[in-house]
């Protein structure tokens, strides 16, 4: 499964120190944690979630691979419910 | 509640035994401000409360040249369980005087701008007042007493951030609140050489993280979220002015946004002697401007993606800069006019 930037309603900033996502609609502002950015910054690659929970746990090698499996799938699934990211169908 | 009023700050003299440079309402030791009687502005406090009045900041000019006044203030304010601070620039107070304020449930703000004496006698062009000022610190401390420090960064105490938050937070054992000098009241004609520049700005936000990582909970600045990354909201004490739930009441009386009014006519609103307060609160058209902020702040603020959060940060700063409330924060924008705003975050 691969995700998209819902950019329709969504500015989002990313940078290397965090980043936010901001709703055209009525200007609120909300944080992403370095990790977050980095999560999305993969889906922007057109990643699918499974290369991207290898690449974390490549990268966090003191965490379990499940663990990491289930952060980014709650992590994903809330930034869908909330309408921040949709699933790339393409 | 339709329209709350949770702050006020009480101006209650524009007299002060220093005449600082740097000072945004021009208190000086022969300010001829009427001012009102201590019971007017009780009474004025008394129906705020039921606006839901929470917190009164009492200052000045220098309170306690009105030293019995600041007192009865204190002590309405803590016999109802109302928040109250006070700001000082700790050089009237006596042994007796700051043993009574280390008792009163009220936080205390005292003015330090160098960790050195020479430095900050000529500052404050007041002989003697570093060691005063540190010795009013230290004897609240020694009661228990949480003070904050106010610093005013200007270009030649810049550098001198880092020793006098160490000074501050490890000697004095009090915490430190660092505000970039606002080119307002007498600053802006006499400090114009000092203020910082964009530059230096930048320097200084850098200076201001390092710092709340160093010594956490015990750094505090109003900054632009746009100056702070993402991941470090939390690290340091940033905030903005809340101008939909702040009144400001000056010297004699008079309603403003804030100590504004000391300075700038423009922004007086009514007056505590003549109008209802409540009714001037709840109908006068600017504060309900404010409240309802209908407007887009202009400048890079309106195209920055903070501006619902910033709110420009000091609408009485962007007024004294641009004549206007909605004004861009000056920081912000000299910092876009050089290219040095973070693109970024800009929308437009």
């Amino acid at each position: 499964m691969k995700y998209k930037l819902n950019d329709k309603e969504y500015h989002f900033v990313l940078t290397d120190d965090g980043g936010y996502v901001y709703e055209h609609r009525n200007g609120t502002v909300e944080c992403l944690n370095c990790t977050a950015v980095e999560i999305v910054r993969m889906c922007l690659d057109g990643r699918p979630v499974d290369e991207i929970i290898r690449l974390l746990s490549t990268e966090y090698p003191e965490v379990e691979c499940e663990r990491i499996r289930q952060d980014v799938e709650v992590f994903l699934s809330e930034m869908v419910r909330k309408g921040f990211m949709l699933p790339d169908q393409s | 509640m339709e329209a709350p009023v949770d702050r006020a700050y009480l101006y209650i003299t524009q007299r002060c035994n220093m005449k600082c440079r740097h000072c945004w309402v021009e208190a000086d030791p022969s300010a001829q401000t009427d001012e009102v009687d201590c019971g007017v502005y009780i009474g004025t406090l008394q129906k705020l409360t039921g606006l839901g009045l929470r917190h009164v900041k009492i200052t000045g000019g220098e309170p306690f040249v009105r030293k019995n006044d600041a007192f009865r203030l204190l002590d309405w304010c803590s016999e109802r369980d109302i928040g109250v601070s006070i700001e000082t620039n700790g050089t009237l107070l006596s042994d007796h005087d700051l043993d009574t304020l280390a008792e009163h449930k009220c936080a205390v703000s005292v003015s330090l701008d160098y960790p050195s004496a020479n430095d900050f006698d000529d500052f404050r062009r007041s002989p003697g007042a570093f060691d005063r000022v540190i010795r009013t610190i230290r004897r609240l401390v020694a009661h228990g007493k949480p003070v904050v420090v106010l610093c005013t960064v200007v270009r030649n105490n810049l550098e001198l951030m880092t020793e006098l938050a160490r000074f501050v937070i490890e000697d004095l054992h009090a915490s430190i609140k660092f505000s970039p000098c606002a080119a307002m009241g007498r600053a802006a004609t006499e400090l114009n050489d000092m203020l910082l520049g964009p530059g230096e700005i930048l320097t200084m936000c850098d200076r201001l993280l390092s710092l709340s990582e160093q010594y956490p909970g015990k750094i505090a600045c109003i900054l632009p979220f746009a100056l702070v990354p993402p991941t470090k909201l939390d690290v340091i004490g940033i905030g903005i002015c809340e101008i939909s739930r702040v009144i400001g009441i000056l010297p004699n009386g008079d309603v403003s946004i804030c100590g504004v009014g000391l300075t700038q006519p423009g922004t007086i609103l009514g007056n505590i002697t003549r109008d209802d307060i409540v009714n001037l609160w709840l109908t006068n058209p600017v504060l309900k401007e404010l409240r309802e902020r209908s407007r887009r702040f202009e400048g890079v603020c309106g195209k920055c993606l903070f501006e619902r959060y910033c709110a420009n940060v000091c609408p009485a700063e962007a007024y004294v800069c641009y004549g206007d409330y909605y004004g861009p924060n000056p920081l912000c924008q000299m910092l876009h006019s050089k290219g040095m705003f973070p693109k970024h975050f800009l929308l437009r």
